[in-house]
């Protein structure tokens, strides 16, 4: 159903353009027009590619040596091959996290680009229609809008808010822009995760990915403060259950996410460590979660942090577990580890 | 059960003599159809038809009392498990009800009664008797001529205001249908609207409502740092004009003494009456509001109460379950209502303005039959006056009588 805008006539399509923009459909017909085979990915003549399209991976983990590749032909021909490689590992979290860091990338790069440009790439890359009005106005047909905004909770983002006319939603560049970079966020996320076995070329490269993710998962962990896997031995039962419920995926209900956050945040936990522990819910929605771990840790809005309800409040929900002779899950946690780290005082005394 | 065999009897009659071509529906395959009928409780859903011959045999064979198809397009619409219709896609449907709008003469008409204590009471029910608290509540609504006028008048805001200006609607994908009781329905067909989900159908509900203005929208700013001037322009497109004439009507109203339709703090209505002319005299000058008295003297929280109750009174009042809803039943146009034996007219917007339901919704306008009236207020239909009636036998025409069977306020003599 794409309407095809001849964007063209003001817009040069090189290959430079492509490359910063390689989710556009003319980047894919680009590329498929050199026919590489995945299991040709081994052979020298592609290697390059293979190790931009690592490189990509480990950036997005932070852990990328080496600059970022300057030559447009194999950054472009290399994102087929990260996504291709992110389906095969099949870690939710870790293609959410290459997925914001490539959000984050064009997003700074379509600050650059003049408003025919904008147009082009939103309407190439997502079939949206869209049109410049000049003075850095944008309309966008009001169903593209409520889709492409669908990720966004607050007010000013409301259709309501937004000027409508004859079914036009009139955009700031700004707004555009974010919009643009959540779609991508979107687009990457939504990457099919494939269960059989990678193929030779890049077998490698998946399986030493899949331990280090193991790892990383371990060292949140570490976040808690204390330097070992079973922190969570610390937590209260009702804590405990809702950490699990949520780590395996089952249905958690709000309030149950909303006691388990106050939780971590006061324990601690930093904004980025408790976002991931929330990666592994199948209902994941990355802005909206930071939007309200952010609220919650006092981040935003009335800047309050909250701190976990009393266990009276948590019987009232029905989350309660049981008598812990506290009354307050905090309590309960401080004195775990104020206990444990006597203990160990004691043996050292010992020793 | 003979009143039922009589309604029955004069639907199948309607049926029978309707042209194939008063009933169009499309994607018609696509759709499930629901039908409610005289002899039993309860639905006959997950039926599907091929073509309109054959939904026009099937209204003519069972004469249901009420005959419904879903908002929704399935790829097999008559399989009984909602996942395995495997949803395409759903009309954008509007319902404005007078249920949901408070009117000045429902307390005349309207009445209740508490099932479990008997307890009485007129205008709308409450949730749940003020005596017993129970919520087993049965009410009697009536017809009324005045409800629906006003059930009109937001549906012509709904279509000029919003469905035509601001979402850019065009009058062939929408279609406007009297609802055969109490209010109408606005079917919205275009493409645009056809996957959106419940969220995007969320927004466009707040929308119209009027739900979730910002004041920084509205007045680029609400922060007591900002210094806010103005208002919006009352010209100006969207929702800034509309909030803008919003305030001036409102403001007008309470300076002309009327009763206030927004109720607001008193420390606000007394800032506002304070300052009233100065606000008529920038409308009357620049076409917007001064706001700097009231912002300088209002905390932003109470600046955004009020900006935001002055939106959702210029809103629409539409009943948000049904335009919400992806895979809702609603009655077919140009079908008859059980309870009233009225017609769900299509209504051709060009004549909207003098569309009366009470008169061309009407259908059996010949013969006339005796009925035993228990009790009804005055009606009017096609300009007539019946009633008031109180366990009284009357000659009555045919429409009035099924009308007043259809209410349960009658029965065969």
């Amino acid at each position: 159903m794409s309407k095809t805008y001849k964007y063209q006539s003001n817009v040069i399509v090189n290959i430079s353009l492509l490359a910063r923009y390689p989710f556009l459909n003319e980047a894919r017909r680009y590329v498929s027009m050199f026919n590489i085979d995945i299991n040709d990915l081994s052979k020298p003549e592609h290697n390059e590619i293979l190790q931009e399209a690592i490189r990509e991976i480990y950036e997005a983990i932070g852990e990328a040596d080496g600059r970022s590749c300057t030559d447009d032909y194999i950054k472009l021909m290399a994102f087929p091959v990260t996504l291709a490689i992110l389906s095969y590992i099949g870690s939710k979290p870790l293609i959410n996290k290459y997925a914001i860091k490539k959000a984050k990338e064009i997003e700074e790069a379509l600050r650059y680009e003049n408003d025919e440009v904008l147009c082009y790439v939103a309407n190439n890359g997502f079939n949206w229609v869209i049109k410049s009005e000049g003075k850095s106005i944008f309309t966008m047909s009001f169903k593209d809008y409520l889709t492409a905004s669908a990720m966004f909770n607050d007010q000013p983002w409301k259709l309501i808010n937004q000027i409508l006319i004859n079914g036009l939603v009139f955009l700031s560049r700004s707004k555009l822009i974010r919009l643009m970079a959540v779609e991508v966020q979107k687009k990457i996320m939504e990457i099919e995760i494939k269960k059989e076995e990678p193929p030779e070329s890049i077998k490698d490269i998946v399986l030493k990915m899949k331990e280090k993710i193991g790892k990383i998962v371990f060292e949140h962990y570490n976040y808690l403060g204390i330097s070992e896997s079973a922190s969570t031995d610390f937590f209260p039962p009702c804590i405990l259950s809702i950490y699990n419920d949520l780590t395996s995926g089952k249905p958690v209900s709000h309030a149950a996410r909303f006691i388990l956050t106050t939780f971590l945040v006061n324990i601690g936990l930093d904004i980025d460590a408790i976002i991931n522990i929330f990666q592994r819910v199948p209902d994941y929605d990355p802005v909206k979660t930071r939007y309200q771990v952010e609220h919650i840790a006092g981040k935003r809005g009335g800047k309050t942090k909250y701190t976990t309800p009393k266990c009276e409040n948590i019987k009232t929900v029905g989350l309660c577990l049981g008598n812990c002779g506290v009354k307050h899950p905090l309590n309960m946690y401080m004195r775990k580890v104020r206990q444990k780290h006597e203990r160990k005082d004691f043996s050292e005394k010992k020793v | 059960m003979k009143e039922k065999i009589f309604l029955k009897k004069k639907f199948k009659e309607y049926y029978s003599t309707l042209n194939v071509g008063e009933i169009k529906i499309s994607g018609l395959k696509n759709r499930e159809f629901g039908f409610v009928m005289f002899e039993e409780s309860g639905m006959i859903r997950h039926k599907a038809f091929d073509n309109i011959n054959k939904l026009i045999e099937f209204l003519r064979e069972y004469s249901p009392a009420h005959a419904y198809y879903s908002s929704a397009y399935y790829e097999n619409p008559s399989v009984e498990n909602m996942n395995e219709k495997k949803w395409i896609g759903a009309d954008l449907i509007f319902d404005v009800d007078v249920d949901r709008i408070p009117t000045p003469c429902k307390d005349k008409h309207d009445k209740w009664i508490c099932l479990d204590c008997g307890n009485t009471g007129k205008g709308t029910e409450p949730k749940a008797c003020n005596i017993c608290e129970s919520k087993r509540i049965e009410s009697k609504k009536l017809v009324c001529q005045k409800c629906l006028e006003i059930a009109k008048t937001e549906i012509a805001k709904l279509v000029d205001d919003f469905l035509l200006n601001d979402f850019g609607f065009k009058l062939r994908d929408m279609e406007i249908v009297f609802s055969g009781h109490r209010g109408y329905h606005v079917h919205v067909f275009s493409k645009d609207v056809l996957t959106l989900d419940q969220n995007a159908r969320r927004e466009i509900i707040d929308y119209v409502r009027g739900r979730g203005i910002d004041v920084y929208f509205l007045f680029g700013g609400c922060l007591n740092n900002e210094i806010i001037n103005y208002g919006p322009s009352i010209d100006e497109p969207g929702w800034l004009g509309r909030w803008s004439r919003g305030l001036y009507d409102y403001i007008t109203s309470i300076k002309g003494n009327m009763k206030e339709k927004v109720k607001i703090p008193e420390k606000l209505s007394s800032l506002l009456a304070k300052n009233m002319d100065k606000i008529i005299e920038s409308y009357l000058k620049n076409n917007k509001p001064l706001l700097s008295p009231l912002a300088l003297s209002l905390k932003s929280r109470n600046l955004k109460l009020f900006a935001e109750k002055i939106a959702e009174e210029y809103g629409v009042k539409i009943d948000e379950q049904v335009t919400l809803d992806v895979k809702r039943l609603i009655r077919i146009p140009n079908t008859l209502h059980g309870k009233t034996g009225l017609k769900a007219a299509i209504v051709k917007y060009d004549l909207l303005d003098s569309f009366n339901p009470l008169t061309d919704a009407v259908i059996f306008k010949n013969g006339k039959i005796t009925i035993k009236v228990h009790e009804s207020p005055e009606i009017c239909m096609l300009s007539r006056e019946f009633g008031p009636y109180k366990n009284q036998i009357v000659d009555l025409p045919i429409y009035v009588a099924v009308y007043l069977i259809g209410q349960q306020s009658a029965e065969l003599f």
